[in-house]
């Protein structure tokens, strides 16, 4: 996750503690802060903007209801984004499109790939190149979209995110690994053509 | 790919879609509007009431919180003793009009600050509460005789400026206000707490967030005497604190893990983690968690209290241990009993026989027709033959007040309450009352600011609380303890 300041920890935490009081307030903050990140985690793992608003606007609903277990010396992000992460899967697994995951990693390729765009800020300024990460993402399954968004988008640690989802860390790894592994083979498909 | 090339990457696919000015605050605060429970209690502080009601009955001492459970100070609770602690230097007493408010004990840890206050000398009249809408649901009396609660589970009735008034609050009735302020002019508001009370005052045992290592000094702030009229007494109460080191010697119990192999557990539903070696006996620390339980059901609190018998089949004296924070998410509560003794006849069996679980979001509906004008006080015996996560719904006696509608359900006798609602015309106010007493039999009454709806009505029933038979059961005994035979 990227790092906050004091400030930004101690408004946050005081917000988390009103809203365990029942003030609405803190849960107006908290929107504030994370609803377009949520929304555009989301996005990238539900691939549509309508679903990635509801599943933020579920979660919220939620983190509404369950703050009072929430532990307020832990930030508040990770747990946040987990639950928007989670229903995200949830609900594309409910839709069945998904594409099956291959089980070993090399993130070797992968970067051979991207090494033939010149710069980082070339690959981030081309529409192409965003388009084919996008497509490739597309065909993921959504639990592996998750974890490149957890781990590329939010930022997360490989231990971290074994923390907040209450696996092993050889879990994680072997999810990112088989992630990595397909949107490797799905990239060097299409810059072979 | 490294990780700095794929995040800027996701960054730009995901700004193209969704803009910077994206919005849900409405679409949120709407969807937490339409909830009908616990949720949404703030702005239904009739509802919060008649809840906290419900849960004074149903809820233990144990206080459903985040804590490090690291230490164990007897009338403080536990605390997290990775930082030095603080203390008060010394007890406060602020008395104002033959009122005394005494701030007795403060211990402040690197997670939270414990305050244990005093208010004595509180005149019967000052509770006076003629036409007060609290003492029609069921809290008369409490007052006259001791009594106890454990706010937890419910939000705090004190501060409600952003809602239209409820008639509890035009009733004048005060809801005292806390808050701790540092000397930068932060205000620290109350987290949770429990007390009990007399005729003529109460005690609390209040927790605040962690006050900076800095800081040596705060303001404990109370609006006014909670429960009081407004205006009767005293308000707006300034006690001055100044803490210091916690003494050596300061009597800090250690808190131990359970072993598995020291209890014996029937259902995983129910554990036993943590244990306090006391003076005089064992303080036990445990968890229910909704496992094995009906679809969609969440646990949120013992029906009846746990019991605990020897390996004679006697019972041993167990009281509620306050001061445990015990981490619990939503569908989970905590167990925390004190036990006097440490000469049992080992192992002790730890029975819970009814636990109170709540049906989320599960609901059933049924149609009405109320007629063209329906007149304030009319009212209509309605059977829907409804049925909700297997509990039957057998009689609605619904009444059309001047804002609203009143509705008596009659469900099966484990029915401890069921949320009614007119669909697509979700209510501004509500208040309703649990069965406390085994005939399934609860009201609801929804308000609408505007015209009630009428004529042809969907009527909503959802979020049942019920009653959930066990038992489950936990044996344990101390590690040092040989194994029975």
């Amino acid at each position: 996750m990227a790092e906050s300041s004091f400030e930004d920890n101690v408004d946050e935490k005081q917000a988390v503690q009103r809203l365990k009081r029942g003030d609405i307030g803190g849960l107006e903050f908290l929107i504030s802060r994370y609803q377009v990140k949520a929304v555009r985690a989301a996005y990238l793992i539900t691939r549509d903007v309508g679903l990635a608003e509801e599943v933020v606007q579920e979660s919220f609903v939620r983190t509404h209801r369950a703050i009072r277990g929430f532990d307020e010396t832990r930030p508040f992000e990770p747990w946040f984004m987990r639950s928007v992460v989670n229903a995200s899967v949830k609900l594309m697994q409910k839709s069945a499109r998904q594409v099956l995951v291959g089980d070993d990693a090399d993130a070797a390729l992968f970067a051979e790939f991207i090494s033939k765009v010149e710069s980082v800020e070339a690959q981030v300024e081309s529409i192409e190149v965003q388009n084919q990460i996008w497509d490739a993402m597309q065909k993921l399954s959504s639990r592996q979209r998750a974890v490149i968004v957890q781990r590329y988008f939010l930022e997360m640690s490989e231990s971290d995110m074994a923390k907040e989802s209450g696996t092993a860390i050889g879990t994680v790894k072997w999810l990112l690994n088989a992630a990595r592994e397909r949107l490797r083979t799905l990239l060097s498909e299409r810059s072979d053509e | 790919m490294k990780t700095d090339h794929m995040k800027p990457v996701l960054d730009a696919i995901a700004r193209r879609a969704v803009p910077e000015d994206t919005d849900l605050m409405t679409a949120i605060m709407v969807q937490l509007e339409r909830r009908p429970l616990m949720n949404s209690l703030r702005a239904r502080p009739v509802l919060t009431l008649l809840l906290v009601l419900l849960a004074l009955a149903l809820l233990s001492g144990v206080v459903y919180a985040i804590g490090k459970m690291t230490g164990y100070i007897p009338g403080i609770g536990l605390v997290d003793q990775s930082t030095p602690l603080r203390v008060l230097a010394e007890p406060v007493t602020v008395t104002r009009d033959g009122v005394s408010l005494t701030v007795e004990q403060v211990v402040l840890s690197a997670d939270q600050t414990v305050v244990v206050y005093k208010v004595e000398g509180i005149p019967a009249e000052a509770y006076e509460s003629e036409g007060n809408p609290a003492n029609a649901y069921g809290s008369e009396g409490e007052k006259s005789g001791e009594s106890s609660y454990s706010s937890s589970i419910a939000v705090p009735l004190d501060e409600t400026p952003d809602v239209s008034q409820t008639s509890i609050e035009r009733s004048g009735i005060c809801f005292g206000n806390e808050n701790l302020l540092l000397p930068s002019g932060i205000l620290l508001p109350l987290q949770t707490g429990e007390g009990s009370g007399w005729s003529s005052g109460f005690e609390n045992r209040h927790v605040f967030g962690a006050i900076p290592e800095e800081t040596n000094e705060a303001t404990f702030l109370l609006s006014c005497i909670p429960e009081t009229t407004s205006g009767k007494l005293p308000e707006n109460w300034e006690v001055p604190l100044r803490f210091e080191p916690a003494p050596s010697d300061m009597n800090i119990l250690p808190v131990a893990d359970v072993r598995l192999s020291t209890t014996l557990e029937s259902q995983s539903a129910m554990t036993l983690e943590k244990v306090i070696e006391t003076d005089d006996g064992y303080i036990l620390v445990g968890k229910f968690r909704s496992i094995g339980l009906p679809e969609h059901a969440f646990a949120y609190g013992e029906r009846k209290f746990l019991t605990i018998t020897d390996a004679n089949g006697q019972a041993v004296e167990a009281t509620h241990a306050n001061g445990i924070d015990i981490d619990a998410q939503f569908g989970e509560f905590g167990l925390a009993y004190e036990i006097k003794g440490k000469q049992h006849a080992w192992p002790l069996t730890l029975t819970l026989d009814d636990i109170a679980v709540l049906f989320y979001q599960q609901s059933t509906e049924f149609e009405f027709d109320t007629g063209p004008n329906p007149q304030v006080g009319q009212k209509w015996i309605l059977q829907p033959n409804a049925q909700l996560m297997g509990y039957s719904i057998h009689e609605i006696l619904m009444e059309r007040t001047r804002d609203g509608y009143i509705f008596t359900i009659k469900s099966d006798p484990d029915v401890l309450l069921v949320i009614p609602e007119i669909k697509d015309f979700p209510f501004s106010s509500a208040g309703g009352g649990g069965d406390e007493f085994g005939k399934g039999e609860t009201y609801f009454h929804i308000e609408y600011k505007g015209e009630p709806p009428s004529g042809k009505l969907i009527i909503k029933l959802s979020d049942l609380q019920a009653t959930i038979h066990g038992p489950w059961y936990i044996q344990w005994q101390p590690e040092n303890i040989s194994a029975p035979p």
